[in-house]
């Protein structure tokens, strides 16, 4: 076990991370603004990854592929918000875990009706596809890139929240929902643009998974329980949460691999647990959100 | 006077007998003795048998499972009738249905998951009385099956299954497995690997950790090694992963110059894209000993390019094998536009010995159609003679061994590969003493 | 909205039923063109959702990660039997069905320090654990991704005879009587004073803490009787298919019986039954009809989805609902 394998593991446990944040982060919006669960989150990060497919397939521009998935999979979220989420808002949680549950297995079915069980070819993008030198070691460009796509993903939803309008609308009606009524604002219109947003975010995700994992209709069903964890560890309702979560899964995982690689996805469980029991907020959470 | 008597004797018993078969539509061979086993002879009886197949429909092997399916509807409309590469089956031969019965099936959905096979494949047998069920896209789905088969007593033949292990220490009395194996696929592919790369090469291996994955890793690793290559690692992952860049790292940062992808599926897919980001293929050369139905299509041709490997069957042996030609052109009648892949040509193929096996026995009563495929009669189909052999129930085949094409040779969507040589039987099977097969009994 | 179990069915009549119903059941199936098999099948998982019923239909625990009692139960029991550890079928269960629920005390314990959503994530990330575990680090004794074949058919030896319950007709009399004990054990849970509490925890936990009851020690009891439910069905399982599959222990397991308890009506006991029988049913018939047989799943999420936002009661508690509903409008 050489110092170059432990340092080349740490960087990708950020890498890594950084694309585990990017999904949880989709989740947090959602869980942590509205305080509503998503268990179909996996299936929008794979509508996401389709989306970007087929335009991407029919322009060979990634950028238009990644700007489809976002319209797309907010508009659909939208839409859902307006047919199906906004009765739950006031249902018991398991209900709103119920019915995400079921549009997750709708959604991934419906993928499959329309465009096979087959695996898709997305190709890494021409300006990502070298490799490139950090110190001594060599990592993957796209991976990399993917570190800034997440930086830059975080610092525009933090404009959109706390430097704009709208944004002190949502965090407003998020605090209270009845006063922010009273003085007039539409606050179903608030929700429906979180829940878009959160869903957008997922679409986001996928769409930039695509080029590293295998695009098919199943494949939203690990990331789900993935995101779950990283949204525990770092903290429910924080966005720094997602990401330090996010960090610290891919630590885990990376470094867990290169010491005994039949405990890998062993010790994310177990780390999740152990912060359920001891912090359960999470590591950045905030209390009371549950 | 005792001329007439035994003649009367004789013509009534056989009136009797004659009445007795009509009555109970059971065919016996005047003389033979086919006592009831499994859904024999109640699944006889009207005059259709069924077939119960399993496919995967969802779930992550659902493109593989549609391809079988493909394949078995094919298979059943010739063998009903008579066309075909069915139809040029001698023993086949202007017949109609097997043994005069239609074939009757059903397809159902084994998502991907051995247990819900098992499900289905029990249903079958005691709800429909299959009297033969095949499928499966999976050594785990298959292994399941095949106990249930040997359990219910009734003949399962293989979907695809590349595990040693089906013909190894889980091998059946009851089950039949086509496809080739690990052992022959690494004993096929290594001198074609030593001529085109080399014989001094360093090796590293991505291996999914499951019984599939250790038996195709240690395979190549005996027969490379023998050629002189040096195994630099065997880097396991978990089975199912997604994503690989933990393992991948210690492999870019290895001194390997030939990367041997052991992993299947759409974790094949996923590994090999995430070993390219990792620039591991402009560093190493990519071997991909068993490539699954839709892999090529999940990485691209630019990955695919130059990599050696193998295809169960591979649709451009239409121009060296006569019923490769009529197969491939039968089954783009049947759905135009869609190339069968070799997913499709076992369900074809494993029907079509099924049903030769039973013509030439007689009867459909398991035990005799099981003796008589172990006879090992050879038959001719889309890739030769060949025939099953009764130490393990492994089909003796050749193995096409094939390197993947550049884009700009692609003739079309499906033209993935030149196949370099079709490796003769003699040269990949292996010894039974090696298999750890022990057959159970027919009963 | 929160939807308690629906009222109080009082009298031996509905156990009555429910053993007239077992004893047609077979029947009933056969009518419908199906084997006995099917109906053995539905009655593991009806077994299954009892527990599943009592956390989450009386007690408002929503268990994500309920397939490990399920998985874990089962491969021991199978275990036990297949390597003749154990040769009485009913010993095996009763160890099977102690071990899991060790483990619901055990997971119950680190779980339930959590509520609602939170509580689901961590049973959801148990039961994951299970499922990794088994698949590789214990690989040697589950067989991994073949699972364990070879689990012998129940026989009861009993001294002076043997009870064969091998043949298809038999395995469904022997799961049918467990399933029997089980829901009578289930239904006086259910309306013993514990049970009241447990209704008590679901309408309003700080109320009924504020009574005195020691509302952890309930959730956990409960918990650890469901994990005992899970475990003895999967015993069951391994018996019935003579083959214990990984996929007892998996995501798409525990989400699949908290469908079936939901179609079929959560707080009915006999909710999870009917849910298990329609989910079954309808997803063999549908793969029949040629044209739609590829995208049963989608229909029958749709249908899943429709039911949660109009009939949250699932079938049985739309049933109930509306029979109250006349009796006490004549």
């Amino acid at each position: 076990m050489s110092v170059h394998l432990i340092e080349a593991q740490l960087l990708n446990g950020v890498a890594l991370g950084s694309i585990l944040a990017l999904v949880a982060l989709g989740l947090t919006i959602t869980f942590g603004l509205l305080g509503f669960v998503n268990f179909a989150h996996g299936a929008f990060f794979m509508v996401g990854a389709y989306a970007g497919w087929v335009v991407y397939t029919k322009t060979d521009s990634f950028f238009a592929g990644i700007a489809t998935a976002i319209v797309f999979t907010f508009v659909l979220g939208a839409v859902i918000e307006r047919v199906l989420i906004r009765f739950y808002y006031d249902r018991p949680k398991e209900d709103q875990i119920l019915v995400t549950f079921g549009l997750g297995i709708v959604l991934v079915e419906s993928v499959r009706a329309i465009f096979g069980g087959k695996t898709q070819l997305v190709q890494t993008p021409a300006w990502g596809a070298s490799v490139v030198q950090v110190a001594d070691l060599f990592y993957p460009q796209y991976r990399l890139e993917v570190v800034g796509i997440v930086a830059i993903t975080l610092v525009t939803l933090w404009l959109i929240l706390f430097k704009t309008r709208i944004g002190l609308i949502v965090r407003a009606g998020i605090d209270d929902a009845l006063i922010v009524n009273i003085l007039g604002i539409n606050v179903h219109r608030t929700f429906l643009l979180v829940f878009a947003l959160g869903v957008a975010v997922a679409g986001l995700s996928g769409v930039i998974d695509a080029p590293i994992l295998a695009v098919y209709p199943d494949m939203g069903t690990g990331v789900l329980v993935q995101s779950f964890v990283v949204v525990v560890i770092g903290g429910v309702g924080s966005f720094s949460g997602a990401i330090v979560g996010g960090i610290v899964a891919g630590e885990i995982i990376s470094l867990t691999t290169a010491f005994a690689p039949d405990y890998g996805q062993v010790m994310l469980y177990v780390a999740m647990a152990l912060v359920l029991i001891l912090r359960p907020q999470g590591l950045l959470g905030v209390e009371g959100r549950a | 006077m005792s001329l007439n008597r035994e003649r009367f004797l004789k013509t009534s018993a056989g009136a009797a007998a004659g009445v007795a078969a009509g009555a109970s539509g059971m065919h016996i061979a005047f003389g033979a003795d086919y006592s009831p086993i499994g859904t024999f002879p109640s699944g006889t009886q009207g005059d259709s048998v069924f077939l119960g197949l399993m496919c995967p429909l969802t779930g992550s092997y659902s493109a593989d499972g549609e391809d079988l399916r493909r394949g078995y509807l094919l298979a059943i409309e010739q063998l009903n009738n008579g066309t075909g590469v069915m139809g040029k089956i001698p023993s086949l031969a202007g017949k109609k249905g097997v043994l005069g019965k239609k074939i009757a099936y059903k397809v159902a959905d084994s998502e991907t998951n051995p247990n819900t096979a098992v499900q289905h494949a029990t249903e079958f047998i005691t709800q429909n009385k299959a009297i033969m069920i095949s499928g499966g896209v999976a050594s785990s789905e298959v292994i399941a099956m095949a106990k249930v088969a040997q359990q219910q007593k009734v003949i399962f033949m293989t979907g695809a299954s590349g595990s040693n292990d089906t013909t190894g220490k889980d091998c059946q009395r009851y089950s039949f497995r086509s496809q080739c194996d690990a052992y022959m696929v690494a004993k096929a592919m290594a001198p074609i690997l030593g001529k085109a790369l080399g014989t001094k090469r360093r090796a590293i291996y991505l291996t999914p950790d499951y019984s599939y994955g250790h038996s195709l890793t240690g395979s190549m690793r005996e027969f490379t090694e023998k050629l002189g290559w040096t195994t630099v690692a065997d880097v396991v992952a978990p089975f199912p992963s997604t994503d690989y860049s933990s393992y991948l790292t210690n492999i870019a940062n290895s001194n390997a110059d030939t990367f041997i992808n052991i992993e299947f599926g759409n974790d094949g897919v996923a590994s090999t894209k995430q070993a390219a980001q990792f620039g591991i293929l402009k560093k190493m050369k990519l071997v991909v000993p068993n490539v699954s139905t839709y892999f090529p299509d999940g990485v691209g041709p630019d990955i695919m390019n130059g990599v050696y490997g193998t295809q169960e069957w591979y649709y451009s042996l239409a121009g060296t094998y006569p019923l490769s030609k009529l197969f491939l052109a039968d089954f783009q009648k049947k759905y135009p536009g869609i190339i069968p892949r070799w997913t499709a040509h076992i369900a074809y193929a494993q029907l079509a010995i099924w049903a030769d096996a039973v013509t030439r026995a007689k009867t459909f009563h398991p035990p005799t159609v099981i003796e008589t495929l172990e006879a090992g009669k050879p038959i001719d189909l889309m890739l030769g003679n060949v025939h099953y052999r009764a130490g393990d129930h492994q089909l003796v085949r050749p193995v096409p061994v094939v390197v993947g094409k550049s884009r700009y040779q692609m003739q079309n969507k499906d033209d993935w590969f030149k196949v370099v040589d079709v490796v003769g039987a003699n040269d990949v099977m292996q010894p039974l003493a090696g298999t750890s097969c022990k057959m159970p009994s027919l009963t | 909205m929160k939807l308690g179990p629906v009222g109080d069915r009082s009298g031996l009549w509905v156990e009555g039923a429910v053993a007239l119903f077992l004893i047609a059941f077979p029947t009933i199936v056969a009518f419908l063109n199906a084997g006995t098999d099917l109906a053995t099948r539905i009655l593991i998982l009806g077994l299954f959702g009892l527990g599943v019923d009592l956390i989450f239909g009386f007690t408002g625990l929503l268990s994500f990660g309920q397939a490990a009692f399920y998985g874990s139960g089962g491969f021991i029991t199978g275990y036990l039997l297949i390597h003749n550890i154990v040769s009485n079928s009913l010993a095996a269960l009763a160890l099977g069905t102690l071990a899991a629920a060790f483990f619901g005390l055990v997971i119950g314990a680190l779980a339930l320090r959590q509520t609602g959503v939170y509580f689901a994530m961590l049973t959801l990330a148990f039961g994951e654990l299970f499922y990794f575990l088994d698949l590789s680090p214990l690989r040697n004794f589950t067989g991994s991704e073949n699972g364990m074949p070879g689990v012998p058919k129940p026989v009861v030896p009993l001294g002076f005879t043997t009870l064969d319950f091998t043949s298809s007709m038999g395995t469904y009399i022997f799961v049918a009587i467990l399933y029997f004990i089980g829901f009578v054990i289930a239904r006086r849970i259910v309306r013993s004073p514990f049970g009241a509490v447990l209704r008590a925890i679901f309408e309003n936990p700080e109320r009924a803490a504020a009574v005195g009851h020691s509302v952890p020690r309930y959730k956990l009891v409960v918990f650890t009787i469901a994990a005992a439910y899970g475990g003895l069905a999967g015993g069951l399982l391994g018996m019935f298919q003579g083959y214990m599959p990984y996929e007892a222990l998996s995501i798409d397991q525990s989400g699949e019986i908290i469908v079936m308890t939901v179609i079929g009506g959560p707080g009915t006991l006999i909710g999870p039954l009917i849910g298990a029988a329609v989910w079954t049913y309808l997803r063999q018939e549908l793969q029949n009809i040629d044209a739609i047989a590829g995208i049963w799943k989608l229909i029958l999420g749709l249908v899943f989805v429709l039911l949660i936002t109009g009939f949250r009661r699932g079938i049985v508690g739309a049933i109930l609902a509306l029979t109250h509903r006349w009796k006490s409008e004549s």
